[in-house]
């Protein structure tokens, strides 16, 4: 479990990356962080991850403190990073060399994570492309037995197929004392993953809900004709009709598009505030 | 008007699986897989399968065993059966008929379409 | 399970450390004997008729410095790349047994391996110099005050490795190489000083003789002699240890 409290971060005086942000994230789940660029996604993970320091507040995971970088918080944490850089050795004795540090890392699911992205464990890591290294790295993780792991990016540089085997992957890994944080711009390669959600905006938390709760508030349909303003939140033209998200009026769940969510949020970050956080009057 | 009649995604992965219990691929008696299997099999979080299988549950489609897993109820079948039929009346119906009122279409050109579809899929 | 210090994570992180260790300075390690043999060689025909020289031991003392700048500073660049550094922070050891892992490989094991390069070399040139050259240089005494001095100069080279390492990898080999050069020639200076005011302690080192050329002890008086000691102690002994006990805190407290 990781909470921040109040925490800032900036890398120049006065200009605050993240200002007083809070945040709770609970095992068992995954959280997906959303955000324009350079609002501060990454910065969050490495602030999570004690690669970077708060300036100001308070982060614990397990009741550690990252920036301390105890072995106890370290062998617990994994964190996929977007830019790494990896020595020129083969697969297999990478995980060799770096398995015996993670007391809880699985050879089965290491094998079979390497298997269903495809990759030959007895290849050198000098002589793979950038995705296929992602795929290491990523079964790495999934592999290693982490209660929290930290994505930045992941489906980046994945093929359409390899998103599916990342996505199966990790679902199959997910359980109720671990926590997976994915921050992506890609919404949609892994929104049927997520089942909480926080969104950055302007060094803030805008939003930070669980998705059932989100889900029973608002939803996404297309439709032929606008519908009325006391349903529509937000709407976007898309052939044959308009892609919305609507107030959930009948108390009835529907889809929810995770990448309209998103756009209504940072054109109109009010919703937060009217429909999101606030309970239904009907 | 709404198209692509959707619902929340816990609801379609439900409905899924109650097709796939009438059409007969896990029989009554038998275990269906696991929340794990099930979620790694749809990429989706497991958190949502739980919902739906829960919703499966409640439905009397499936019943726990607890310790060892989900088995298809006896009458799994007719009760899946059911609830694909209570989603079509209550969702794809009603826009269905709303279309025909629209376009002004009369029962007897409606009975006609629907024994030509009969012949068609005997043949 | 201990946060600061436990032996058997300590030992891993060591076994990973020399698995990963640069290959670059062991390529110039090789890459070097053919010089130092032609230095041999050179230097037995220039020293064939009294037999002997006093050549190897200066010969060595470059070959560490060389090797080991070298050695330590592309080690302790794994830092400074964004993507080794996150790997390097990221793994599940305490910053002191990363530190000390990297500073017995740094510090202790790649001056054996140097040294038992230049041994090996020495001895190979020994076994064919007296046929080929009619000379043979004359043992070399490992416990003098040579070594000492050799091995001062190189541990205090180390941390001054470290330090332009960390600026080619992170100005650009140019500047970083101006960099070097500069340390270098102050750090040159400070041995000069620092050599003139040990002449004392051994009447008959070879090392101290060539270095301290320029100096003629008789004429140096007492005090200025202390001085130049302390000097020596001081403002070389203080900063390499600075520099060395830095390190330790550069690797707890970096960040990306």
């Amino acid at each position: 479990m990781i909470v921040v409290q109040e925490m800032s971060f900036s890398y120049r005086r006065n200009k605050p990356v993240l200002d007083q942000i809070n945040l709770q994230m609970e095992a068992g789940g995954v959280y997906g962080v959303l955000g324009a660029n350079g609002v501060g996604k990454t910065t969050l993970l490495h602030l999570l991850g004690g690669l970077l320091f708060p300036s100001s507040g308070n982060i614990t995971a397990d009741g550690m403190k990252p920036m301390l970088r105890q072995p106890a918080f370290l062998e617990q944490v994994y964190y996929v990073p977007v830019e790494f850089d990896l020595p020129r050795i083969t697969v297999q004795a990478y995980q060799q060399r770096y398995a015996p540090f993670y007391r809880q890392f699985s050879f089965t699911t290491w094998a079979h994570a390497l298997e269903t992205f495809g990759i030959d464990a007895h290849v050198s890591l000098a002589h793979l492309s950038f995705g296929q290294k992602k795929k290491v790295i990523l079964s790495f993780a999934i592999a290693s037995g982490c209660r929290i792991l930290l994505f930045d990016e992941p489906t980046d540089g994945l093929d359409i197929p390899s998103k599916d085997s990342f996505r199966r992957l990790l679902s199959a890994r997910i359980d109720e004392q671990r926590l997976a944080i994915i921050t992506t711009h890609h919404v949609l390669d892994v929104a049927m993953l997520l089942d909480h959600l926080v969104v950055l905006k302007d060094q803030h938390v805008l939003m930070q809900s669980s998705i059932e709760q989100l889900t029973a508030r608002v939803r996404t349909a297309t439709t032929t004709q606008l519908p009325g303003a006391d349903e529509l939140l937000y709407s976007e033209r898309v052939p044959g009709g308009y892609h919305c998200l609507l107030r959930n009026m009948q108390g009835q769940e529907g889809p929810l598009d995770l990448e309209l969510l998103f756009k209504a949020l940072q054109s109109h970050p009010e919703i937060v505030q009217n429909s999101l956080t606030h309970e239904q009057h009907i | 008007m709404e198209f692509q009649a959707q619902t929340a995604i816990w609801l379609q992965i439900a409905r899924q699986i109650a097709t796939r219990i009438m059409v007969g691929e896990w029989p009554p008696g038998e275990r269906i897989p696991s929340v794990r299997e099930l979620a790694a099999e749809l990429q989706v979080n497991p958190n949502t399968v739980v919902r739906s299988v829960t919703f499966l549950q409640d439905a009397g489609i499936i019943v726990n065993q607890r310790g060892i897993g989900y088995f298809v109820a006896d009458d799994g079948v007719s009760k899946a059966r059911d609830l694909r039929k209570k989603a079509f009346t209550e969702e794809l119906l009603p826009v269905f008929f709303q279309t025909v009122d629209e376009l002004g279409i009369q029962w007897e050109e409606l009975k006609t379409w629907y024994q030509q579809h009969q012949n068609n899929s005997k043949s | 399970m201990n946060n600061t210090f436990d032996f058997r994570r300590f030992v891993q992180v060591l076994r990973l450390s020399w698995q990963n260790q640069p290959i670059l300075p062991y390529v110039v390690l090789v890459g070097l004997i053919p010089l130092l043999l032609f230095f041999f060689v050179i230097d037995a025909f220039g020293a064939y008729v009294n037999l002997q020289s006093d050549g190897p031991f200066l010969m060595f003392n470059e070959y560490l410095f060389i090797c080991g700048w070298l050695y330590a500073g592309v080690a302790y660049s794994e830092l400074v790349k964004l993507g080794s550094a996150t790997r390097y922070l990221m793994l599940p050891a305490s910053a002191l047994e990363k530190w000390l892992a990297k500073s017995v490989l740094v510090w202790v094991v790649f001056p054996v391996i140097t040294w038992l390069t230049f041994n090996l070399v020495f001895e190979f040139f020994g076994l064919i110099s007296l046929r080929w050259f009619a000379f043979k240089y004359r043992p070399i005494n490992w416990v003098s005050a040579d070594l000492g001095i050799s091995l001062f100069t190189f541990y205090m080279a180390l941390p001054a490795a470290y330090a332009s390492g960390v600026a080619w990898k992170r100005l650009g080999i140019l500047k970083g190489l101006v960099f070097f050069v500069v340390l270098f020639i102050v750090l040159f200076q400070l041995i000069l000083i620092g050599t003139g005011g040990f002449s004392f302690v051994s009447e008959k080192s070879s090392l101290i003789e060539q270095v301290s050329l320029s100096y003629n002890n008789d004429e140096i008086d007492a005090d200025i002699q202390i001085m130049v000691r302390y000097f020596w102690l001081i403002g070389i002994l203080v900063p390499s240890f600075l520099l060395f006990v830095s390190s330790y805190f550069f690797t707890r407290e970096r960040t990306l």
